[in-house]
């Protein structure tokens, strides 16, 4: 515990623009269609939302979403 | 870049996977370590590329996940080999082919000189292929720093040689050595003949004249004397220059035979073809005929590629037959000969000087018939002789 937040396990998101994002710690895709992607991080469900939205490379627990990103949600 | 070479090398597929829960064999797929990429959602599945090696264990991640994946093409180089593995001539062709363009590139091709102008071409050339610097030596064992080192000694016109080989390619560069200026002579000297004859014109620019026009003059006489007198009745020692003209009698003697073979080329010719490659030579037509007493001409003709002729060409070799007829000669005949041969000598040995009387006589022998010419040529007799003056 630091400074009150626990972020121990919590998905790392490295973004480039809005037009890639490296999302590692993914427990697995939910939802795949290129209007919008779906993935579960085990604590949370991180939704992208977007135009022409593509995995690009998919490995053991880290995914790279390709496209223009135009909206991120995240579902406890 | 590499990425692609090597997935390339391990050849992919892309496939389709449609189903129930195509994002269910996407997590199955990423889980059991199967590399998808460039995955794009269809209508009723996925689409994307994995390798061949992956392919062949997705069968029952594709049933836990209730998809059916199928091949829609097929990339890479197995595939390539595979559609290719009937004709297995063009793999071997292929390789062969570079192994001899390998072994090839070993060898010098061309050699290049440029900036010679008074040293001839073939002679470099010549001296080049004594150093081992020729086309089709094993450029790796050419030394061309030992080339330019005997060049440079044995051809003195040189001042500057640079021997480089790049690629197949030899470049020679020649700087050849400025000549030296001619110096202005001052050291005195008398004007003597060369020859004896009789004066007929004096031109003394310097010195002084020491014949008159009409009188005879021996070889080593002084004609123009560098030796002068000044005003004050000092003595002078100048470098004597002028031009003194004698009628100088030239005397010629000449012999033909009466009976002698004479040497000519007949119709009969043999020619052999050959095929050259780096001066490797390999023979293309076949010709049995020989002659006892032939000359060979040698043509070649190399094939020519952007200005830069190739070793690679034919040589055509062409024996003639020499025959030998007997000829003899009359009186008429010989005259005809000997007259001949005496405007030869009017031309080319005393071409510069003017032909003042003439008169020759034949005389018959046993063997053959001699010819005595006598001309008179108006020539120059002076001669520059270098005199030492000591003090």
């Amino acid at each position: 515990m630091k400074n009150g937040m626990d972020i121990g396990g919590a998905p790392l998101i490295e973004m480039t623009g809005n037009r890639q994002a490296l999302i590692e710690g993914s427990a697995g895709i939910l939802l795949y269609e290129s209007e919008r992607i779906k993935l579960s991080t085990g604590r949370m469900i991180i939704t992208f939302c977007g135009r022409g939205l593509r995995l690009r490379c998919i490995s053991g627990s880290c995914v790279e979403i390709y496209g223009f990103i135009s909206n991120i949600e995240f579902t406890c | 870049m590499l990425l692609g070479l090597i997935r390339y090398v391990k050849g992919s597929v892309f496939f389709r996977a449609e189903g129930r829960s195509p994002e269910r064999f996407l997590n199955l797929a990423a889980r059991n370590g199967v590399n998808i990429w460039d995955a794009q959602p269809t209508a009723k599945g996925i689409e994307g590329f994995m390798s061949v090696r992956d392919y062949r264990h997705i069968r029952p991640l594709a049933r836990k996940a209730s998809v059916r994946a199928r091949i829609l093409s097929k990339h890479g180089l197995p595939f390539f080999a595979a559609k290719y593995k009937p004709r297995i001539g063009i793999p071997i062709g292929a390789a062969a082919g570079l192994a001899l363009l390998i072994f090839l590139s070993n060898f010098i091709w061309t050699i290049d000189i440029a900036g010679e102008k008074r040293v001839s071409e073939s002679a470099l050339r010549g001296l080049l292929a004594e150093s081992g610097v020729h086309i089709g030596a094993y450029k790796h064992t050419a030394d061309t720093g030992q080339a330019r080192r005997d060049i440079l000694l044995k051809v003195d016109e040189i001042g500057w040689l640079s021997v480089n080989i790049v690629g197949c390619h030899a470049t020679v560069e020649v700087r050849e050595k400025t000549e030296k200026p001619p110096l202005d002579n001052t050291t005195p000297c008398n004007l003597k003949a060369n020859a004896d004859g009789v004066i007929t014109k004096i031109i003394a620019d310097e010195g002084i004249a020491q014949v008159k026009t009409g009188s005879g003059a021996a070889k080593g006489d002084l004609l123009v004397s560098g030796v002068t007198v000044t005003k004050n009745n000092k003595v002078r020692y100048v470098r004597a220059r002028g031009e003194v003209y004698a009628d100088v009698i030239s005397k010629k003697e000449l012999y033909l035979p009466k009976s002698f073979n004479y040497i000519s080329l007949s119709e009969n010719n043999a020619s052999r073809r050959r095929l050259s490659f780096l001066g490797f030579e390999l023979p293309c037509s076949l010709s049995f005929r020989s002659f006892d007493d032939a000359v060979y001409t040698r043509d070649s003709s190399f094939l020519n590629l952007n200005g830069q002729s190739l070793p690679l060409g034919f040589v055509t070799e062409t024996s003639r037959e020499l025959v030998r007829k007997p000829v003899t000669n009359d009186r008429q005949k010989a005259e005809r000969v000997f007259q001949r041969e005496l405007l030869l000598y009017e031309i080319f040995e005393k071409g510069g000087s003017r032909l003042t009387s003439k008169g020759f006589t034949i005389d018959e022998t046993k063997d053959g018939f001699t010819c005595s010419a006598k001309f008179v040529f108006n020539e120059n007799i002076a001669e520059s002789v270098d005199f030492s003056v000591e003090e």
